[in-house]
């Protein structure tokens, strides 16, 4: 009703309204040039058999790369990549992140300076990490296979990289790393928003902690979750920097996701064509995956 | 007894943070200790400090070069994605309308975008716009990317504010730009900083367009120069690991003063569906 | 929004060009030389390349060469970019293996009628084919170095073993140095996800056997009995423990150069690399014959090349024969200790003191060579041929595979790609 109100005190009028237009010209204009030409352009080439060399030489090839996509193994493979790193860094970030931010939202001596130092990592340039992490999981100087090693976990040094199952390991526990301090500190302002009066209610009547954290925390952060889980994987999709730099999809595409795949396709294979229908079907995807999200989770948040 | 428990607390996540914060160490030492780099068993507590990595790397490098035009970059999208994502963060919270309904979509989709897939496109038009090979067309790149989230968690922000305020304030004779912009921006300070920073750190930290974007070696930011130090033949990890400390440490002094803010600005900021 | 202005003043301003160009010759006209390389900081060699461009540039006024650094690492990538969207440059230094898929692309311009006026044409290195298609030269070697055996002679002593000259030998060198100094007997870069040096390091030992992954003509290979064998040596070395796992090619570098390893099979900056930064290791080191039935040295390196589009193309011409003059070729040779794009003849001074250097050039000219990138039926298409061969690599490093079922997983990934193409 309110802003109804301002509208129609200000414009009593019917014209068209010009301060909404106006407001959101400049982010319209950065957008459509920056983002929407370019995503458009891109999805065109889908449709072409462009090679990155021969950029300006492609032919219209209708739906000819979706179909090589369909019986593309590599495709699949991807697929099912993309579903367990995402999988893997959304639950791991997520948890890490919720079991910080319920530890520092407790009263502590130098709260402050142990959350500064806790979201640290965020401020660290994916470059920057990968470089960190690829040094430390050195198979030969690796401090972390000489932590594993010290405390009993392996008995020889590993090489996380070039082994596919561990590399994953690996990217997931960067991925997480570097992602973890942004969950904690929405799930911390998700926190600060219970109202003390429900904690101090249920312990009236007797909750422990884990029925407190049940019955008063969960649903308090519900609509925090939401936001931050689609964010987690949206992010984890679409990631290229670190896992470009640390495996490049190795070994044997074992952590070839579909946007490294893309990155790949266009720029190793440079079949930037063929790169695009994967690009668009990762969008696809994506835009699949939030359009369900929402429905499940739209009605909870609601409330 | 609650002391008792308090302190418990401290110490056990003093433990994470040590965790947490060691990989953040580990490039300390590794760039002052270069000799004992390729030893094994590694020394945890470094034998010898140099500093002639550090050394090298202002003296040899453009190390400076690249520091400042990182600042410039994120400073420019810093400013330009606060600006632009306010007014349409605001537009987006207090009008409904199909504008701003087609923009939420966008805002969503932006999100998914594979960055592969727009490389060349991209690349294509900067050198059109003339914007290829600047700082200023990386800010503005940076800030293309950044500015969908910018503007959501705005919206966000405005969406707490009621809009009784403004209104008041135009009773009493003022214009509704006039009052979006003395009356509540102000109310929404804690959110400008959360996107503030946000979008400083996205400037900062971005890779793959400054890769794509600039060409020049003077025109380089950090996260290029970085990858400068492998060769064709070797990696000069000493010079890596004092770059990268070179390259970490002003945003993790930048989060030192406001991460106060931070958390304050997220909670007041609704981040809702 | 502000492209139309823009676009506006650089019709003018190419309207002045043009006016200006019509006004002088062109050969005196002012303009930027486009050269963009991964080589300008690169120590020496940069330096190298920087005293040329001042000659090129003294020798031309009005000339300004601009010198575009881009990291070795995305250099493929940055020029694919470029020349993808229409911005070329005007001289261009390329990786082997970006060799066949630029020529194919019709990326690059054949400069046959300016190598016939250059002295270059006398000193040509036979790897020059490498660039030749349908009878026209497209590139010019700009340094090509054999990957040979470096060897670590301390520490073979210290085994009490010579310098292996045959595969058993070496295997039982190795076997030696492990158990006797505990050091690495050999090592190589098996880290899978770099995919083309797990690929070139494979080829030193399948040529070194006399196979390929496949031959000339596009029949593959990859189950051939000396490719097994060949991959069946490499696999003994990693599940007896003579080698590390998981090393990229520069970590094994540095393990060579910090004196860990007795035998290494890399090309001649490994020795620049040592004389940096390990001075006193270098008297134990020797540059020398692959102990393989072939002796086949990997080939790699870079060409000069002058891109299709670039509008400068005499002058690109005037700098490759700048480039490759003979006394400069020489200062490559003897100062920078890497074999340069055309044949030199090193001055016995330099000799007595660099000898492997002589073993060097003689391993280039006497043992066949080949390409570590791709096969020759299939350069065009070598990124995909490398991966597919990498990953079945490794399945098979890993232990995921055994050598006979992964090759021949291989054999059949490899037919049923090449079908396709």
């Amino acid at each position: 009703m309110g802003r109804a109100a301002i509208t129609a005190r200000s414009r009593p009028q019917r014209a068209t309204d010009w301060l909404p237009p106006a407001l959101i010209a400049p982010a319209g204009v950065i957008l459509s040039v920056l983002l929407a030409y370019p995503i458009l352009r891109g999805i065109a080439l889908s449709f072409f058999n462009t090679r990155l060399l021969r950029f300006d030489q492609g032919r219209y090839i209708g739906l000819a790369n979706y179909n090589a996509l369909i019986a593309d193994p590599n495709f699949w493979n991807s697929v099912t990549v993309t579903i367990v790193y995402g999988a893997a860094v959304t639950i791991c970030t997520y948890a890490v992140g919720l079991a910080l931010a319920l530890l520092l939202n407790r009263r502590m001596p130098a709260r402050g300076l142990l959350r500064t130092i806790i979201i640290m990592p965020w401020a660290i340039p994916d470059v920057v990490a990968v470089l960190i992490f690829v040094w430390m999981l050195d198979a030969q100087y690796g401090v972390i296979n000489y932590g594993l090693v010290e405390a009993g976990v392996l008995r020889a040094p590993v090489a996380w990289l070039s082994d596919a199952d561990l590399a994953m390991l690996a990217l997931v526990m960067v991925t997480c790393w570097q992602q973890f301090p942004l969950a904690m500190l929405i799930l911390l302002a998700g926190l600060q928003t219970i109202p003390r009066e429900l904690y101090e209610a249920a312990m009236s009547d007797g909750a422990g902690h884990w029925a407190l954290f049940r019955h008063v925390t969960w649903p308090g952060l519900r609509a925090v979750n939401a936001v931050l889980v689609l964010m987690l994987v949206l992010n984890s999709f679409r990631r290229v920097t670190t896992i470009y730099a640390m495996t490049a999809g190795g070994p044997a595409r074992a952590t070839e996701t579909l946007s490294i795949l893309t990155y790949n396709t266009a720029f190793q294979y440079q079949q930037l064509g063929y790169a695009a229908a994967i690009g668009t079907a990762l969008l696809l995807i994506l835009l699949a995956f939030s359009l369900v999200y929402m429905r499940i989770v739209r009605p909870g948040a609601e409330a | 007894m609650r002391t008792g428990h308090a302190v418990g607390a401290m110490l056990f996540t003093t433990l994470c943070a040590a965790l947490v914060i060691f990989p953040y160490y580990w490039m300390i030492v590794s760039s002052v200790s270069p000799a004992s780099m390729f030893e094994w068993p590694p020394h945890l507590w470094p034998h010898t400090v140099t500093f002639d990595a550090y050394e090298r790397i202002f003296t040899q490098r453009p190390v400076f070069v690249w520091l400042r035009n990182t600042a410039v970059v994120a400073s420019c999208t810093a400013i330009l994605c606060t600006i632009v994502s306010i007014n349409a963060g605001y537009a987006l919270s207090r009008f409904r309308g199909k504008v701003p309904g087609a923009f939420g979509v966008f805002v969503l989709l932006s999100q998914m975008l594979p960055a592969a897939l727009i490389v060349v496109p991209l690349y294509i038009v900067f050198r059109q716009l003339g914007l290829y090979n600047a700082l200023v067309g990386l800010a503005i790149a940076d800030t293309a990317f950044t500015l969908p989230l910018a503007t959501w968690l705005m919206r966000g922000f405005f969406d707490r504010i009621p809009a009784d305020l403004e209104q008041q304030a135009q009773v009493d004779g003022c214009g509704r730009l006039a009052a979006f912009y003395r009356i509540t921006l102000p109310l929404a300070a804690p959110g400008l900083v959360v996107v503030t920073v946000f979008s400083f750190i996205s400037g900062w930290d971005e890779f793959f367009l400054a890769r794509t974007l600039i060409a020049s070696q003077d025109n380089w930011v950090l996260s290029v120069g970085l990858t400068s130090f492998e060769s064709q033949y070797a990696i000069a990890w000493d010079e890596m690991m004092a770059s990268s400390v070179v390259f970490a440490v002003p945003v993790a002094i930048l989060f030192l003063f406001v991460q106060r803010y931070l958390v304050d600005g997220m909670t007041s900021g609704a981040l809702k569906g | 929004m502000t492209a139309r202005p823009n676009r506006a003043w650089r019709g003018l301003l190419g309207l002045t060009i043009a006016a200006a160009l019509l006004a002088v010759p062109l050969s005196a006209s002012a303009y930027t030389f486009k050269y963009p390389s991964w080589m300008w900081e690169e120590g020496d060699v940069g330096v190298w390349h920087k005293k040329r461009l001042a000659e090129f540039e003294a020798a031309h006024p009005g000339i300004k060469v601009q010198a575009t650094l881009i990291p070795s690492s995305s250099f493929e990538q940055t020029i694919n970019t470029q020349i993808a969207a229409g911005d070329v440059p005007d001289l261009l230094p390329v990786f082997t293996n970006m060799l066949a898929p630029l020529i194919d692309a019709g990326a690059l311009a054949p400069f046959d009628d300016c190598i016939a006026k250059s002295s270059l044409k006398d000193r040509m290195l036979s790897s020059v084919s490498y660039a030749r298609v349908n009878g026209k030269t497209y590139g010019v070697p700009l340094t090509m170095s054999p990957q040979s055996m470096l060897v670590n002679k301390a520490l073979l002593a210290q085994a009490g073993v010579d310098v292996p000259k045959t595969l058993d030998e070496m295997y039982a060198a190795a076997k030696a140095v492990k158990e006797k100094t505990g050091q690495w007997g050999y090592a190589f870069p098996n880290n899978v996800s770099s995919v083309l040096f797990t690929y070139i390091q494979s080829m030193q030992w399948v040529i070194g056997l006399g196979s390929d992954w496949a031959t000339p003509d596009r029949k593959i290979t990859a189950d051939a009995p000396k490719t097994v064998e060949a991959i069946r040596w490499v696999k003994r070395y990693l599940d007896d423990g003579l080698s590390p796992r998981g090393l990229d090619a520069n970590a094994v570098r540095t393990l060579f150069a910090s004196g860990k390893v007795a035998i290494l099979f890399d090309g001649p900056w490994v020795m620049t690399q040592v004389q940096s930064s390990n001075p006193t290791l270098l008297k134990d080191i020797d540059f020398t014959l692959m102990p393989t039935p072939t002796h086949a040295a990997v080939t790699g390196g870079a060409y000069y090349t002058i891109p299709a589009a670039s509008p400068h193309k005499d002058d690109a011409c005037a700098y490759i024969d700048l480039v490759n003059g003979e006394k400069v070729q020489r200062e490559w040779l003897e100062g920078l200790l890497q074999i340069p794009g055309t044949t030199v003849q090193p001055s016995p001074d330099f000799l007595k003191t660099h000898a492997w250097v002589g073993t060097m050039a003689e391993i280039a000219a006497k043992y066949p060579s080949g390409l570590g990138y791709a096969p020759p039926g299939f350069a065009v298409q070598a990124p995909e041929f490398r991966q597919i061969v990498t990953d079945h690599l490794a399945q098979i490093y890993s232990g995921r595979a055994t050598v006979e079922a992964g090759l021949g997983d291989t054999q059949k990934a490899l037919e049923r790609w090449a079908a396709q193409q």
